[in-house]
Formats: C-alpha cells, sequence, structure tokens
C-alpha cells in the first residue's frame, strides 16, 4: 500500500494526532462547515468503489489516514486562493510573486479521510538557488507530502507546465489542478482535458479558486490518486525525434529526454545502485547530478566526474520546454487569443514618464479615500461613543462606585480605547484599497516602475515592494523583504520600510492635521507619506556606502501578472483579518496601555497625586523634554505621549486624550478642546506638524521591533535601526521646526 | 518551432542575418528571438526556467530609458532591470 519512509514521519503523525482535538473546532464558521459536509456527501458516493479497502483500512486504526497533500505551483497562479477555498485559513493573499515565505497548514475532513493542507511558496522550478525552492523541494523529498497538487494557472499553461514536468520526476503521485479555467473560457481558448493527462500521465482537474468550482472533484482525485498509478498510454514523439529509449517512461516521469540524456540517466542510476546510494526516485537524483545541482550532489557524494563531465542543466530545460511545445500543440486550441486589456493599461502604468505620477495619483487617492470616506463613517462612530461615555459615567456615579474607579474607567480606559475606536472607519478604508491594489495585480508594476529609482540606491525595483506594503502595516511589510534573495538588500529594506506611514500612524495625523490645519488637513496628512517615502530612499542611499553597483549581482526579475477583478472573498478575507488586528489591538495593547498612562498620571513619587506635575508621567515626561523641546515638542505631556507610542502607535492618541482629560478626541468638540489647551502652552500648528514628523518616523511599536530583530537576526542591527530611526525622528523635526520658525 | 536540443541558436542563425542586439536596445511593439544569454549561472538558469530558452520568440512590451524591459514570453509578462536586459542577446524575428 503506501510507501512510508518510517522515522521521521511517523513522529509527524503523532504530534498531528496529538493536536487532532483542535482541528474538530477548524471549520468555524457555518460556511466553513457546510463545505465540509458537502465534501463528505460527494466522496461519500463517487468513493464506492473503495468501499471494501476503507473498511479494511478502518479497522487498522483511525490515526493511518490522515492525507499529507502539498499545494504547489507558480507565484500567482492563485494557490492561495484554493488553499483557502478548502480549508477557510485565514491566509493573506497577494497577487505578487513570493509572498507566501513560509509554508503554511490547514486541515479539513471529508467522509474518514483527514486530509492536512500544506501551502507552499510559489516557485517556477525545482532548482537549489532560491530560499523557496529549496524549502519546497526539501518539503517534498523528506516524503513528508503524499500527494502533490501542483497548482497551475491555465491562462498562462506554456510557463506552468515548467514546473509540472519537474514534479512529475520527483516521483511523487502528482494531481494536477488547472486553475483559472473561468479565464480560459473567457479568452476563447480551450484545453482538451483528454490528450493533457494522457501525455503527463497525471490527473489533470479543471478548476476555479475564485468561481469555487472543481474544488470537490479535485479533492475526490487527490483520494484516489494517493498511490502512484501505473498509466495505461503511451506517447510517441513525432518522426523527426525519434528516440531508441522506450515511450511509456510517463508511466512515472511523463517526458523523455534525447539519447545522451537519456543514456546518462541509465548509468548514473547504475552507478547509484552499485555505489549502495538508497532513494525511492533516482530518475529525478541522476537529473539533478546532471545538472550539477550542488546540494544533491553534496548529499550521493559520488564521484561521477566521467559521466557529468558538464552541467547539463541548460539542456534539460531546453528539452522540458520543447516537450511544453509538443503538448501545448495538442492541447491547447486558440491559443492566439490573447488579453490585450492588460497591455493596454500597462501601457499607462508602466509608462516611462507617466508611470511614477501614476503612482503617486494612485496613493493619493487611497489616502483621499481613507480620509474622505473614513470621516463620513467616523462621525456615526463619534456620536455613540459620546453617548456611551456620558451615559457610563452617570451610571456609574447613581451606582455609588468610588470617584477614582469612574476615573480610571471613563478617563483612562474609555476615552483611550474609545477614541482609538473612532479611527477604524478610516484603517478600514485603508486596507480596502491596500487590498485592491495587491489583488488587482499592481504591487509588481510598481517595483518595474520604481526599479529605475531604486538601481540608483543599489536596490532593485522589488525593494519597493515591502515599502509600500508598510503603507499598510509595517509587521507583514518587514517580513514581506524576504522575498529578496540578498541578504545585504534585505537588511536595507528591513531599515528603510519602518519610516512608511503605516495604518497606525494614521489616527495622529488625523487628529492633529484636522485640528491645526481647517482645510488644508489632507495636504498636511498627506505630505506625511511622502516624506517618509523621501526619508525611506534617502536611507537607501546613506546606507549603499561604498559597495559599489552591487546591483550588477541582484537586478530585478519579476512576472508581472494580468490584471484581474479583485476577488471579493479574498478582500474581505484580508481587510476583515485587518480590522480584526486593529479591535484586537484596541482591546490589547491600547486598553493596557490606557490603564498604566492613567496610572502614571495620578500616582507619583508619594502616592496618589493631588496634582498631575508630581505624577510619575510627568516625572518621566520631564525627562525627556529637553530633548524634544529643539523640536518645539518640550511639552511633559507630548513626551509622555510619544513614549507610550511605543507600544502601538495609536497609544499616542489614547494617551493625549487620557493625559488632557478628554473624553471624545476625534470629535469636534473634544478637537478644539484640545486645541485650546494645547494652545495655552503655546503649541501651535508648527509644533503638531514636527509632532506628525516625529511620529512618522521615530522607533516603530514594540511588534515590528520584534519582527525586525527576527528577520536581521541580530540584535546588534535591531538596536542599530532602533537607533537610527529615533535620531531621524529628532533631527527632521528640529529641522522642521527651527526652519518653520524662521518663515512663520 | 524552437530546436531540437543540440543544435545551437548560431546555426539556426546562419540564413538570417540580421544584427544581433541586447535586449535593451529592442524596439517596444518588436518581436525578437532568444540568441542567448551571458549572465552569471543562477540568473541565467532561472531566466532560462521562465522559459526564455535559445530560439523563443518574445514581444517587448515596454522599454525604459533606465533599460529595464517587459517583455511576453511563452503567454507570461517578465520584467527585467537594465543589468539583465543588456545580457540577453536577441535578433529580430
Amino acid at each position: 500500500m503506501q510507501v512510508l519512509q518510517p522515522g521521521r514521519r511517523e513522529e509527524h503523525r503523532r504530534t498531528v494526532c496529538g493536536a487532532d482535538k483542535s482541528l474538530k473546532g477548524y471549520f468555524q464558521t457555518p460556511y466553513e462547515s457546510r463545505i465540509a459536509s458537502s465534501l463528505a456527501i460527494c466522496t461519500g458516493i463517487a468513493m464506492k468503489e473503495d468501499m471494501e479497502e476503507k473498511e479494511e483500512r478502518e479497522k487498522k486504526g483511525q490515526e493511518e489516514r490522515e492525507l499529507w497533500v502539498g499545494f504547489v505551483g507558480n507565484p500567482n497562479c492563485g494557490k492561495t486562493t484554493l488553499f483557502n477555498a478548502y480549508t477557510g485559513a485565514r491566509l493573506k493573499v497577494a497577487n505578487w510573486p513570493g509572498v507566501t515565505v513560509e509554508k503554511k497548514e490547514g486541515a479539513m475532513k471529508y467522509h474518514s479521510h483527514r486530509f492536512r493542507l500544506v501551502d507552499l511558496p510559489g516557485i517556477y522550478s525545482l532548482t537549489s538557488y532560491t530560499m523557496e525552492e529549496k524549502l519546497t523541494r526539501q518539503f517534498i523529498l523528506e516524503d513528508e507530502v503524499d500527494v502533490i497538487v501542483d497548482v497551475a494557472d491555465a491562462s498562462a499553461l506554456e510557463r506552468n507546465l515548467y514546473l509540472t514536468l519537474q514534479l512529475i520526476e520527483l516521483g511523487k503521485p502528482v494531481v494536477l489542478a488547472l486553475n483559472m479555467m473561468d479565464i480560459v473560457q473567457e479568452r476563447g481558448m480551450e484545453i482538451d482535458l483528454h490528450r493533457l493527462p494522457e501525455m503527463l500521465g497525471v490527473p489533470c482537474i479543471p478548476v476555479s479558486a475564485r468561481k469555487r468550482t472543481g474544488l470537490q472533484i479535485l479533492m475526490h482525485t487527490v483520494a484516489h490518486h494517493r498511490e502512484k498509478r501505473r498509466a495505461i498510454l503511451e506517447h510517441q514523439h513525432p518522426e523527426s525525434k525519434k528516440s531508441r529509449h522506450r515511450h511509456d517512461h510517463h508511466n512515472e516521469y511523463a517526458m523523455v529526454y534525447d539519447d545522451v540524456i537519456e543514456d546518462k540517466i541509465d548509468e548514473i542510476t547504475d552507478r547509484l545502485k552499485a555505489e549502495g546510494f538508497e532513494c525511492p526516485n533516482y530518475r529525478w537524483y541522476a537529473l539533478k547530478l546532471l545538472e550539477q545541482d550542488e546540494e544533491i550532489t553534496a548529499r550521493v557524494g559520488c564521484d561521477l566526474a566521467d559521466i557529468v563531465d558538464h552541467s547539463y542543466e541548460t539542456d534539460i530545460i531546453n528539452q522540458k520546454y520543447d516537450f511544453i511545445e509538443e503538448i501545448i500543440e495538442e492541447c491547447l486550441v486558440g491559443k492566439q487569443a490573447k488579453a490585450a486589456t492588460t497591455d493596454r493599461v500597462d501601457r499607462l502604468l508602466t509608462h516611462r514618464y507617466l508611470g511614477l505620477p501614476m503612482f503617486l495619483g494612485i496613493m493619493a487617492v487611497v489616502f483621499f479615500l481613507t480620509f474622505f470616506i473614513g470621516d463620513w463613517l467616523k462621525g456615526y462612530f463619534e456620536n455613540f461613543l459620546e453617548w456611551f461615555s456620558s451615559a457610563a459615567s452617570r451610571g456609574l456615579a447613581e451606582l455609588g462606585v468610588h470617584k477614582l474607579l469612574i476615573s480610571l474607567l471613563v478617563d483612562g480606559i474609555i476615552s483611550g480605547v474609545g477614541g482609538i475606536l473612532t479611527f477604524l472607519p478610516n484603517i478600514f478604508i485603508l486596507f480596502l484599497a491596500l487590498a485592491f491594489l495587491e489583488d488587482s495585480g499592481y504591487m509588481s508594476r510598481v517595483a518595474y516602475v520604481m526599479d529605475g529609482l531604486m538601481g540608483r540606491l543599489g536596490l532593485s525595483g522589488r525593494a519597493f515592494i515591502p515599502m509600500v506594503l508598510g503603507f499598510g502595516c509595517s509587521v507583514p511589510a518587514v517580513m514581506a523583504s524576504r522575498a529578496l534573495e540578498d541578504p545585504v538588500d534585505r537588511r536595507r529594506t528591513v531599515f528603510v520600510t519602518p519610516f512608511m506611514s503605516c495604518s497606525a500612524k494614521l489616527p495622529v495625523y488625523v487628529l492633529f492635521s484636522q485640528m491645526f490645519f481647517g482645510k488644508y488637513a489632507m495636504f498636511a496628512a498627506f505630505s506625511m507619506y511622502l516624506l517618509g517615502l523621501v526619508v525611506g530612499i534617502l536611507t537607501a542611499f546613506l546606507l549603499k556606502g561604498r559597495k559599489t553597483s552591487r546591483t550588477a549581482e541582484n537586478p530585478l526579475l519579476i512576472e508581472l501578472p494580468e490584471y484581474k477583478t479583485p476577488n471579493a472573498r479574498t478582500i474581505a478575507i484580508y481587510v476583515w483579518e485587518k480590522v480584526k488586528d486593529y479591535l484586537t489591538k484596541a482591546g490589547t495593547t491600547i486598553f493596557l496601555a490606557s490603564i498604566v498612562v492613567w496610572f502614571a498620571l495620578n500616582f507619583g513619587p508619594r502616592g496618589m497625586a493631588k496634582d498631575m506635575q508630581d505624577s510619575f508621567g510627568a516625572l518621566l515626561g520631564k525627562a525627556v523634554t529637553p530633548v524634544l523641546a529643539t523640536a518645539g515638542l518640550g511639552l511633559w505631556q507630548i513626551a509622555l505621549a510619544l513614549i507610550s507610542g511605543l507600544a502601538a502607535k495609536e497609544v499616542v492618541v489614547s494617551s493625549l486624550s487620557v493625559l488632557f482629560g478628554i473624553a471624545n478626541i476625534s470629535s469636534a468638540s473634544g478637537m478644539s478642546e484640545l486645541t485650546s489647551v494645547l494652545a495655552g502652552y503655546g503649541f501651535g500648528a508648527l509644533n503638531a506638524y514636527a509632532l506628525m514628523v516625529f511620529v512618522l518616523l521615530y522607533t516603530p511599536c514594540v511588534a515590528t521591533i520584534g519582527v525586525i530583530r527576527r528577520e536581521l537576526k541580530s540584535a546588534k542591527w535591531t538596536a542599530a535601526t532602533i537607533g537610527y530611526q529615533l535620531f531621524a525622528a529628532w533631527l527632521l523635526s528640529t529641522v522642521v521646526y527651527q526652519v518653520g520658525k524662521l518663515f512663520l | 518551432m524552437a530546436g531540437w536540443p543540440g543544435e545551437s541558436s548560431g546555426e539556426r542563425d546562419g540564413t538570417a542575418m540580421e544584427e544581433n542586439i541586447s535586449l535593451c536596445d529592442a524596439k517596444i511593439g518588436g518581436i525578437y528571438r532568444v540568441l542567448g544569454i551571458e549572465l552569471p549561472r543562477a540568473t541565467h538558469i532561472r531566466l532560462v526556467a521562465l522559459g526564455l530558452t535559445a530560439g523563443t520568440q518574445v514581444t517587448v512590451l515596454n522599454n525604459k530609458r533606465s533599460g529595464s524591459v517587459i517583455f511576453n514570453v511563452r503567454g507570461t509578462r517578465l520584467a527585467v532591470g537594465r543589468r539583465i536586459a543588456e545580457r540577453i542577446v536577441v535578433a529580430q524575428a
């Protein structure tokens, strides 16, 4: 039956069984459990032929039946969308290459079969040149996968089949999922679904992850083909390409190489067997040895210099593509029909001169929406909060609750957390817009547009993608820098990304720009986004150092996917994740920070502080004010708010509410109250702008610092990042304040 | 169709006497045949694996002054920086 390698695999099984109870709660929503049960019904009917076999195995024990399914495919093939469709796992789906750097796992169950689905990184081939490819290859080789689901973008079949051929050569059961069949139809193309599996020797299932079609049949096929099957049919090459070798290799391997390579494969296989090297797929090892793959050559350790006289890698790739051309010729009808829309849109968006203004324009629209639509929705939130806070205050007083406790609840928690919650609509719109950009396929265009400029900084245009993601949140943005192959480039990108204006800084801009800049509020806020970009780019330039023309080693190479209408489900998952994060943050970090700030303000070295001036908070704030005074931020309240902002940038706003005892800081009355209080201290528009600059640039929140530490794997570099950011924030806000003072 | 292995792009080039240029100098909208890639092995193999085998036809979709080029190969769009584009040798198809 199943060929299992003992050892590691068994261990894995055991841990999985241990975690089994938690898996039962996996289908959280009614929708998901409906999918699960409909899958169960579907397989129940169709798997009758398996009944006897199944009963036999049922006796053997439950734990045997978990099937490991690895999802492998090119970037942009819709693999993660397909994976999500099964598991409901709230994974991030982005329409640019390399976002799934880690493998993700999900579980599903139908009938008596348990499936463990693994989403592997998007890759183009199985060489050992990139981290993603090595990871995927290793995962499959170490026998952790029972069945490989090769997800292919059927609308770009030719290139996608290249990975398919390599996966088939690995010798594991492969099921080809032809994704995006809806697009294939739209373009008037047709795929011969009878001839294709004949030529490849593996089942080919048409699906559409976006339209959610073919999902059940795919899993069905996986369950049926979990064991390697003997193919029945033979593929004959045309007369001109005769070879002495049998052409039923696709029993196992789909394709036959030319005589030179086939002879070498036979020789190497014999040699490996003679030398006692054991593996389940000699052919794949032989091919990798012919390609002089470093990792496999080292692992095998046989001297094959007499057979492998040079690297046959290019020949092997060329012949694979020749075979693919044969497949395309036979199986794809109407391949000339191409999507002109993407090219037409690209002519504008990637235009030599218009590309950059278009990008800035698109970002401006994003922020315009964030401000205007967000503000319009915000009004409703504020009314509710105002009502709630006064009702709570009155209710608690009537219940005879102690004055101090009322103050903690109303002044501390409600005004801190509630103040932040009113910004939720802005955050919602911002992430909605970013999700649209990511899912539409625009991100990789940005990499192309910025390549010229980034090239001058010694970075590839690709390093710009994490920076754009940084407009949302620095944490995933810093992680996205992993897509860069060069470690030095990665470090520089991580260094620069936190300067981008993340969504947590948004409440600060919204509040201060509306308080001090009236109708120019939008421009004041948008200038922050531009300033963040400029400082980031300048920093990259400074870090370029003397290591000249590094670009030679890592230039831009990126696929530009078709533009597509963003998928509602994908966007909904993405935005919901972000909104949930924001609410969680309000309920945890900001909640705690508000309480801490309240205590810091109400208690001092001598117990309860009658006057805030004697509190711990004031002492801490006053210790820092001399440094901040040069930037016009010499108020201890501002200093304390900035310090508390290390927990999360929104805390700057919530702390100010608590500090100045303003119940509803983002409402018109709250704002005018704060403005007049601050004006009393001589804090005007210029001070406000300097504050926005400081918040934009200074040390990111603890969550981001944690991720930076993890990505850089160096405490020294993390400390350097923090130090540099603090300095940059202080320097620039000081310059803004001092220069501004000359003119105002 | 593309050549069967062993047949180098140079041989086929015998008949057509067009100039060999780098992809950097290709015109937008032009259709070119890939003759060779002169890049370090890792990058070279990545490009070939993406379908840029010798003899393949590419359609140039965009070519900026900085030298980064967008082209269509085997039904997919690729963008490459100047350092790559200038080392891909093509000829008018």
